[in-house]
């Protein structure tokens, strides 16, 4: 009995050792940084701002806060984000709290500039930090970013950004880009990024809809933001664009991605005026050859894609007429053959390297590190020689056979 | 209530050796693994267990010849004096090892989870809680860790599966990172990375049979083995080489890697309860045996009671270094120089039994 009780003290008092001690928080404390924003100033200078979320907002709680905004948006001007963060708090009266932190939108000033590189690396040391933050890079200054996008349906902003990743990762106009893969490619290869923007730019009208850069999708009357393509890091600095269709090629001929749902319009091999969409899926890995035995690298890329039939602006009757089944399938082989070579032309000439991560395919001919360094894959990339063989397979005709057309009176 | 004679069976033993070397697949050992073995990390982390196992395997026929525990396999055969001094070495190595993994388990703590506790105090309640499991005995040593190895085991599937979507395979090429050359050279040194095997031999006597201890180590080894490949292929397949290299605590920072889709992403918190339990344990089963090996030194008979001071005197040398950097490199060399020695001296044992036999 004695001895009973006794545990039962002594228990008592260890539940007391739970609370914790120096590095006890309050939940109620804590403000809670769900994005953060990284921007170039003038000199040593990083301005940084903070998306704070509101917790009541999106809760049961709501009517206790009727009048407070979804977020709270503070930039501070520092040379770092762990001073910024305390600057932060001379203004916020919660603690900022980086760890439900899952979206880093940089300008694209600033991933031109080298400070970028220093900011993320110095980024990562925090506890706080997840590497699986998703990376976006904007056209304009990331703080204008942030304030400007106010989705209509989405209040709360880590909602948004989630929902748009999802979609984003099955469609490949967009990378899926954070800061793990970040880096992990910092030694010469490309590594794609979102790109998105929140200013529209006047541009022209593209028939092929993967044309487009963000900024440039011809919408009106919507939510400020669009993200379509992607920015290009090389290197830990940004050098260029690519635009949804690159992208998505980028992503078809990478080994180990998988595609679930391209919807691309083509044009229609039997009138030249229309155009045919499809949608492809690229469910199996891209086969891949590389041969490395020789001075130039040889490479061999084989893409299997599944297609479905979604719509013939043409009215042409591609289901029932196996001729112009195999006519399509042939076309669409032939178009993304044409525009992919032309996009391995530009990494070679432009970026003078690869965003495919071939060279990781490249490792596995090699027994040791240094035998791979030595072959330098990457500097001898421009000068490969690339073939790219597509097979496309339409399997699916959405649940109509020929198009219905006008005044089908069906005699013969 | 049942009665017990003290003695632990095979499944107890095998949940010991998980307990004390399966453990160093998650504390900063990796980072030494991938310094040396770069992007073959896991097949160096296989190299040493294989390097380890063949002296460990002699040293089970010397003791299941003579059906004697490790010390007494020592007195038999090298003489009250060596033994003793063998004994008092082996004692101080484990000794200093405890009090610099203590430190770096805490420093893993402290930087990742508790940064504005004081380091001192969290040695103070991790190890209080060590001993507080390692005074109730050798027994219920064993039985919590068995009692623990299911979520071990549970928690590692766990794992994997969350993290299965950021692995990419293609990282761990090219296959023999630095070079084969370079891996031999290093793999002898770091042998005592498992040495604890070798002093889990001095426990035999608390086993229930020699074939029951046996079968625990080897089982238990060969699944230490198994885990610590494992995570290592993980570090290198989800931060890839070099990026790897920078990170300082691996598996903490897998951990935070690790989600269910977006919904469930936060999920490190599990793993780290665990996984401090675990460190209990281990820390548990290494005072247990400093205590034993310091009892032996000095022919004292009941050894329990040691336990006390040396956890105290531990708690005070692990207060030495300044840093886990510090700690890193004084752990390599202590690793290092301890290498050939647990290498031998089952070799020499067999060496010494075989000139016996002969003058007999």
């Amino acid at each position: 009995m004695i001895r009973r009780l006794w545990l039962t003290v002594a228990m008592g008092m260890m539940s007391l050792a739970l609370a914790g001690c120096a590095d006890r928080v309050e939940v109620e404390r804590l403000a809670h940084v769900v994005v953060l924003g990284l921007d170039y100033e003038e000199g040593n200078f990083i301005n940084v701002t903070f998306q704070i979320a509101n917790p009541q907002v999106g809760s049961t709680d709501r009517g206790q806060a009727e009048k407070e905004p979804p977020t709270d948006i503070v930039s501070i001007k520092s040379t770092d984000v762990v001073t910024a963060r305390e600057l932060a708090n001379t203004i916020i009266p919660r603690q900022l709290d980086f760890s439900h932190l899952q979206t880093l939108i940089i300008s694209e000033s600033m991933a031109r500039s080298p400070v970028f590189h220093k900011t993320v690396s110095s980024l990562v040391r925090i506890p706080e930090i997840r590497r699986e933050m998703s990376m976006i890079i904007c056209r304009e200054e990331a703080a204008t970013f942030i304030k400007k996008n106010k989705p209509r349906m989405e209040t709360r902003p880590h909602k948004y950004y989630e929902y748009m990743l999802d979609q984003w990762a099955i469609r490949a106009v967009v990378p899926d880009s954070n800061l793990n893969g970040y880096l992990k490619n910092l030694a010469g290869e490309l590594y794609l990024v979102i790109y998105a923007t929140t200013e529209r730019l006047e541009d022209e009208i593209f028939e092929n809809e993967a044309l487009y850069r963000a900024g440039e999708v011809p919408a009106e009357e919507t939510d400020p933001v669009q993200m379509m393509g992607s920015a290009v890091l090389k290197e830990g600095r940004m050098i260029g664009t690519m635009n949804g269709q690159e992208t998505r090629y980028a992503m078809l001929l990478r080994h180990e991605e998988k595609v679930h749902s391209v919807i691309s319009s083509f044009p229609d091999p039997l009138k030249e005026t229309e155009r045919v969409t499809v949608r492809l899926l690229k469910t199996e890995s891209a086969k891949l050859k590389i041969d490395v035995s020789e001075e130039v690298p040889r490479i061999e890329a084989k893409v299997k894609l599944y297609g479905q039939l979604l719509s013939t602006e043409g009215m042409e009757n591609y289901v029932t007429n196996l001729d112009h089944q195999e006519l399509l399938e042939q076309t669409i082989e032939d178009v993304m053959t044409r525009e992919t070579m032309d996009f391995i032309r530009r990494t070679q000439e432009e970026f003078r390297s690869e965003p495919f991560n071939w060279h990781n395919q490249v490792r596995k001919k090699f027994w040791t590190w240094n035998d791979y360094i030595r072959y330098d894959f990457i500097g001898k990339y421009p000068r490969a020689e690339v073939k790219v063989v597509y097979e496309v397979e339409i399997e699916n005709f959405g649940k109509q056979f020929e198009p219905v057309t006008v005044n089908d009176k069906h005699a013969e | 209530m049942q009665i017990t004679d003290g003695k632990i069976g095979a499944r107890e033993i095998l949940s010991m050796i998980v307990m004390v070397v399966g453990i160093k697949a998650t504390d900063t050992t990796p980072n030494m693994m991938i310094y040396h073995a770069q992007n073959a990390a896991w097949l160096f982390s296989l190299m040493i267990g294989v390097v380890m196992l063949i002296p460990f395997l002699v040293l089970l026929r010397l003791m299941g010849r003579y059906r004697m525990g490790l010390y007494d396999l020592l007195v038999h055969l090298t003489g009250r004096w060596v033994a003793t001094l063998i004994v008092a070495w082996m004692f101080v190595w484990l000794f200093i090892s405890a009090a610099l993994n203590t430190r770096s388990y805490i420093d893993i703590v402290n930087t990742l989870f508790f940064p504005q506790t004081s380091l001192y105090f969290m040695c103070l309640f991790f190890l209080l809680f060590s001993w507080l499991v390692a005074k109730r005995g050798f027994e219920t040593i064993g039985r919590t860790s068995w009692l623990l190895l299911s979520l071990v085991v549970f928690i590692s599937l766990v794992l994997s599966v969350s993290i299965w979507q950021d692995m990419n395979l293609s990282h761990l090429y090219p296959l023999l990172g630095p070079g084969l050359g370079d891996l031999l050279k290093e793999t002898p040194r770091h042998a005592s990375l498992y040495a604890e095997l070798v002093l889990m031999c001095f426990m035999l006597p608390y086993a229930t049979t020699y074939r029951s201890f046996r079968q625990g180590t080897l089982l238990g080894y060969g699944l230490s083995i198994f885990v610590i490949v494992l995570l290592n292929a993980y570090y290198v397949m989800v931060f890839d080489y070099p990026a790897v290299e920078h990170i300082s605590f691996p598996y903490q920072q897998l951990t935070r890697a690790a989600s269910f889709g977006r919904q469930v992403a936060h999920i490190e918190a599990i793993f780290l309860g665990l996984w401090i339990i675990t460190a209990v344990m281990h820390f548990a089963i290494y005072l247990y045996l400093t205590a034993y090996l310091f009892a032996r030194t000095f022919r004292i008979h009941e050894f329990e009671p040691l336990i006390l001071p040396l956890t105290g005197l531990c708690l005070l040398l692990s207060g030495f270094p300044k840093n886990v950097v510090q700690i890193n490199e004084i752990r390599d060399m202590v690793i290092s120089s301890a290498s050939i020695v647990y290498l031998a001296l089952p070799f020499v044992l067999w060496g010494l039994k075989l000139w016996r036999d002969r003058s007999s």
